[in-house]
């Protein structure tokens, strides 16, 4: 964000600059290229195939790709090999369960928060994974999430709102409301309003958000009102009331008003005077039945910022950061180039008409995220190196998506790429689950296996808790050291198998009476995803020991720590 | 609520000063080359050698904690007691350092720019107001600390060991000033070894760890991203903490230590920060975070989970422990212990749900060791706690983060008035803006 005004400083001075950049694939690459062509800024080189199969295979499956598949890509031939591996992915179950771990992690149903149940979790978890796997359209999803009614144990899709219901015996129900309110506009319109949920906006936030300082807690309510109608209950299959089940429905009748239980009065400031209709100010719609929150529902998925706030999230999970940034704090007072904001304040969109030609697809697509994705991907923007030898990288470049941003594996993707990389897939049992996965992407959260060595792993990779702990995969020294030194990273490198040790790709390799150098390589193609260079295989021959298999482990153990294996790039 | 939104009054000071935020983006945004050149040179104390940042997030009221005033406000408990040097505290909520307040300077003449908590907990642990534009890119106070003293010991220079969540790390400065976190347990961390081998077992992990710099050497002289070049700096930071018997020790503790300060993860933090300042391996920055003092509502009623008895109870251990161990050790003297929350609360009476509000006028900051002389109370406020009587130090104004940012800096032999001209940003970045004026400064009074 800080880059603003480098970015438009730019523009000024180097117009005449013709700038390199690839061919023109999609739409995408149409505004992103022309904008580079514009401004006098190169694009970093097209990856490699190397690179393009790794890249892939991480954002599309969330582990990198085995030997074996990599050496399909690699030996195919044709013009179109990129686009048939974006198909076989796209298509993949591995596939579902990235796509879908993403989602989750934006929702966040853990049992960690309360009121959250094992059952009532998986069956979320189900939900969510049914969707991606149909590629139901998006909006009717997000339909089915805000008008989800009945028991949270089994009725499909209603946790995402009964994760918001932290406190329900102390809480009045109008902050359940007001909390789908942000939710709903967080999520699904890329706009905090939780800000406008306690005060006004005038006097709170002038340097924060443009759009909401006008705004007031009134029309807060307004929008929050189209929920006043949905009832909730708690009922406990035990006397100790240990497991709370909530039981949403609606009525016909009611409102929002700001009359609260005094013994409750909830967090949020008292609602002296609330009686606000349901009004979805944004585009000035109102209600057309009683079914408040089925009005909701179909107002904000018919709403073209639902459509940009879905595409920009999107963008972000595959470029690192959004057209908007960030993806879930808009401010729509600074996101439209025909009405700039004041000076001080920096834009917060690189590409508008891009934007709206993705939210433009998405809606004629009928909100398929597979085609979103599959339009994404297979672009010459995507496929851009991160590296990039023009010259001087400039951090105002980021904002033209001129290069790659190499990131940090997620944890889950690190854990996923560890047993990838040697062969050392395990089952994973979960609670309440008859299902046994395999990979760390397929869990319905961080911390619900039953395996307490992965649960480490994951933890000090920074997958969170979803509840205090948001992911994050900044790396982290407390994360090296653990990389370096747990058992189950250990386990994985070893040159041969026995009551600690899983069987590894390498203890195969090496029983097989595979040579130094075939071992070598291999190692580099399953860990790196390309072959050694011929510095890398003296440098690792000049240190090979007597004792062979635990120079193999030794060497094993160092590709999974450098930093091209922990990397998406 | 945590909402995460400003709240600022009428024009303030700083508006006059710097003219608001519009001008204040822009001076950030000059390029090196037409930047005023700070010309302070002032001599720092370097009366401490390491800081503890006790960060009470949430916001503590003043009025319950260090700023106590005799009222119908406080529970019939209260037992609020003068000590000398105008100090006054709860006996009940503070007992420990009730009987230690010769080592504690209390500052009572301090303002919040701000009344949210994000923002608000970021000016504190930044020293800068919160801007979107460029909060990302600011460091931590921790960080730009490491970035000046770090690397002189194998132990990060910097250790936030429970972070809050919306903690800022090291923003743009080097990766080697990322906070080390993590959660801090009886036994230590069970990562700094790699025992899987016998007595082969560091003879391995040596090769391997050899072969690993090799092989990672292009991309740690290329890095892709500033990710990436952290994460290679990490390695080596790691191989500096792995099979080193002086570091293991300093991440454990026993259950007794941990009773004795209160438990928790709070007490836990503490413990580490002070084996990690005692160490003298390197570490000069420690964040220990207390969190739950956002105490809107039945402040007092112990039944509430988080209450006021509960949180100053264990800040009361928390922070008397630390000191009187310090003390013991001859290491209190270089290490300056700051305990400070983003705001104050509404002074007076509770609010209508038994708590406070957030209240930015008033708020009271903690000081002990690292040259701070103790004994004493710096500022008076009115019966309420409402308004500041008397600012109690030479500027004749109220004292603002800036200022206390500095006065860290300053004890820790550390130029406040700095700037980090070429940032990879493209543009400067001042430690304390409008230090580099005299706009603010060091509260000299602290020092003995």
């Amino acid at each position: 964000m800080e880059l603003d005004k480098a970015f438009s400083a730019r523009r000024r001075f180097v117009s005449s600059y013709q700038a390199v950049v690839p061919p023109v694939r999609n739409l995408i690459d149409n505004w992103v290229f022309g904008k580079l062509n514009a401004d006098g800024v190169d694009a970093a080189p097209l990856t490699n195939d190397y690179e393009f199969v790794r890249r892939l295979h991480l954002d599309l499956t969330g582990r990198i790709p085995t030997v074996e598949q990599a050496q399909a890509f690699l030996s195919a031939t044709g013009n179109d090999k990129r686009d048939k591996l974006i198909e076989s992915l796209l298509s993949s179950p591995a596939y579902v369960d990235q796509v879908s771990q993403w989602f989750l992690q934006r929702f966040q149903v853990t049992r960690s928060a309360r009121y959250i149940s094992i059952p009532e979790r998986n069956n979320f978890y189900y939900f969510v994974r049914q969707f991606v796997q149909q590629d139901r359209p998006y909006d009717a999803f997000v339909r089915d999430l805000l008008t989800a009614t009945g028991d949270t144990d089994t009725s499909p899709g209603i946790a995402l709102l009964g994760r918001q219901v932290t406190d329900f015996y102390e809480n009045p129900t109008q902050d359940w409301w007001d909390s789908f309110t942000d939710l709903s506009t967080t999520q699904f319109l890329g706009l905090k309003t939780d800000c406008i949920s306690c005060h006004n906006g005038r006097g709170h936030l002038e340097k924060i958000n443009l759009f909401l300082t006008p705004k007031t807690r009134h029309q807060f309510w307004e929008l929050s009102a189209f929920f006043s109608r949905t009832r909730i209950q708690a009922i406990s299959d035990d006397s100790g009331g240990y497991r709370t089940r909530l039981i949403f429905s609606d009525s016909q009748t009611g409102a929002y008003t700001g009359n609260v239980d005094p013994s409750r009065p909830g967090p949020r400031p008292a609602r002296d005077g609330a009686n606000p209709q349901p009004y979805y100010w944004f585009t000035e719609q109102q209600v057309q039945s009683g079914a408040w929150r089925a009005e909701w529902a179909r107002i904000l998925t018919a709403d073209r910022q639902f459509a940009r706030a879905a595409v920009n999230y999107l963008w972000a999970y595959f470029f690192g950061s959004g057209i908007v940034d960030p993806p879930d704090g808009w401010d729509f007072a600074r996101v439209d180039p025909r009405n700039p904001p004041p000076p001080e304040w920096p834009s917060q969109i690189s590409h508008p008409e891009l934007l709206e030609a993705l939210a433009d697809e998405f809606i004629q697509s009928g909100y398929s995220i597979r085609r979103a994705i599959r339009l994404i991907v297979s672009s010459n923007t995507y496929q851009l190196s991160s590296r990039y030898p023009q010259g001087k990288w400039l951090s105002a470049y980021a904002r033209y998506f001129a290069k790659r941003q190499a990131r940090r594996l997620t944890a889950q993707q690190l854990y996923d790429s560890l047993t990838t990389a040697t062969g050392t897939e395990a089952p994973i049992p979960v609670d309440g689950m008859a299902d046994i996965f395999r990979y760390a992407n397929q869990l319905p959260h961080p911390r619900s296996s039953l395996d307490f060595q992965l649960e480490q792993l994951l933890a000090s990779a920074g997958a969170g808790d979803w509840v205090n702990q948001l992911p994050n995969n900044q790396p982290s020294l407390y994360g090296v050291l653990d990389f370096f030194n747990s058992n189950i990273v250990a386990g994985r490198t070893r040159a041969w198998s026995d009551q600690f040790s899983p069987q590894t790709r390498l203890a195969t390799w090496v029983a097989g009476g595979l040579s130094d150098a075939e071992i070598i390589r291999n190692l580099f193609l399953a860990t790196l995803t390309r072959p050694p260079t011929d510095a890398e295989v003296a440098a690792i021959m000049k240190v090979s020991q007597a004792d062979r298999r635990m120079w193999l482990t030794s060497v094993q153990w160092a590709l999974l720590q450098k930093s091209d294996f922990g990397f998406n790039y | 609520m945590n909402c995460g939104c400003g709240t600022h009054g009428p024009y303030t000071r700083r508006h006059f000063l710097f003219g608001g935020i519009g001008t204040l983006s822009t001076a950030l945004l000059r390029t090196p080359s037409d930047a005023a050149q700070s010309s302070a040179n002032p001599i720092p104390r370097a009366t401490a050698k390491a800081c503890i940042f006790v960060n009470l997030s949430g916001g503590p009221s003043h009025l319950d904690t260090f700023d106590p005033k005799d009222g119908p406000w406080n529970p019939r408990d209260a037992d609020i007691r003068q000590y000398p040097g105008n100090i006054i505290l709860s006996r009940r909520f503070f007992p420990m350092l009730s009987d230690m307040t010769e080592h504690l300077c209390i500052l009572r003449s301090v303002t919040s720019w701000e009344a949210a908590h994000s923002r608000g907990q970021f000016y504190i642990q930044t020293g800068h107001s919160f801007n979107p534009a460029f909060a990302p890119a600011l460091p931590h106070i921790g960080a730009v600390v490491s970035y000046e003293l770090g690397g002189k010991g194998p132990l990060p220079p910097y250790f936030s060991p429970n972070p809050a969540g919306d903690e800022q790390r090291h923003g743009f400065l080097p990766g080697r000033n990322a906070p080390f976190s993590f959660s801090p347990q009886a036994n230590g961390l069970n990562n700094l070894r790699h025992d899987f081998y016998g007595n082969q077992s560091l003879a391995f992990f040596e090769n391997a760890y050899n072969l690993l710099q090799t092989l990672e050497e292009p991309l740690r002289s290329q890095p892709l991203s500033d990710d990436m070049a952290a994460y290679s700096a990490m390695l080596g930071q790691a191989r500096a903490l792995v099979y080193n018997p002086a570091v293991s020790p300093l991440l454990q503790f026993t259950s007794a230590d941990e009773a004795r300060y209160g438990g928790g993860n709070f007490a836990r933090s503490l413990i580490v920060a002070r084996n990690l300042v005692r160490s003298k391996l390197g570490t000069v920055f420690v964040s220990v975070t207390h969190n739950g003092w956002d105490q809107h509502a039945r402040q007092f009623d112990t039944g509430n989970g988080q209450n006021i008895y509960r949180l100053t109870n264990e800040l009361d251990r928390g922070l008397a422990n630390l000191i009187a161990d310090l003390r013991a050790t001859g290491d209190l003297s270089s290490t300056l212990i700051v305990a400070i929350g983003e705001f104050g609360r509404t002074p007076g009476l509770l609010n209508n749900r038994d708590g406070r509000d957030h209240y930015r006028n008033v708020m009271s900051v903690l000081l002990a060791g690292g040259g701070v002389r103790g004994g004493r109370a710096i500022g008076v406020t009115d019966a309420t706690g409402s308004v500041i009587d008397d600012f109690g130090w030479s500027r004749q104004r109220v004292i603002y983060v800036e200022d206390i940012a500095s006065t860290i800096y300053s004890a820790l032999g550390i130029d406040w008035t700095k700037s980090i001209e070429n940032t990879p940003l493209g543009r400067r970045y001042i430690y304390v803006v409008g230090a580099e004026t005299g706009a603010y400064g060091p509260v000299e009074e602290v020092f003995a």
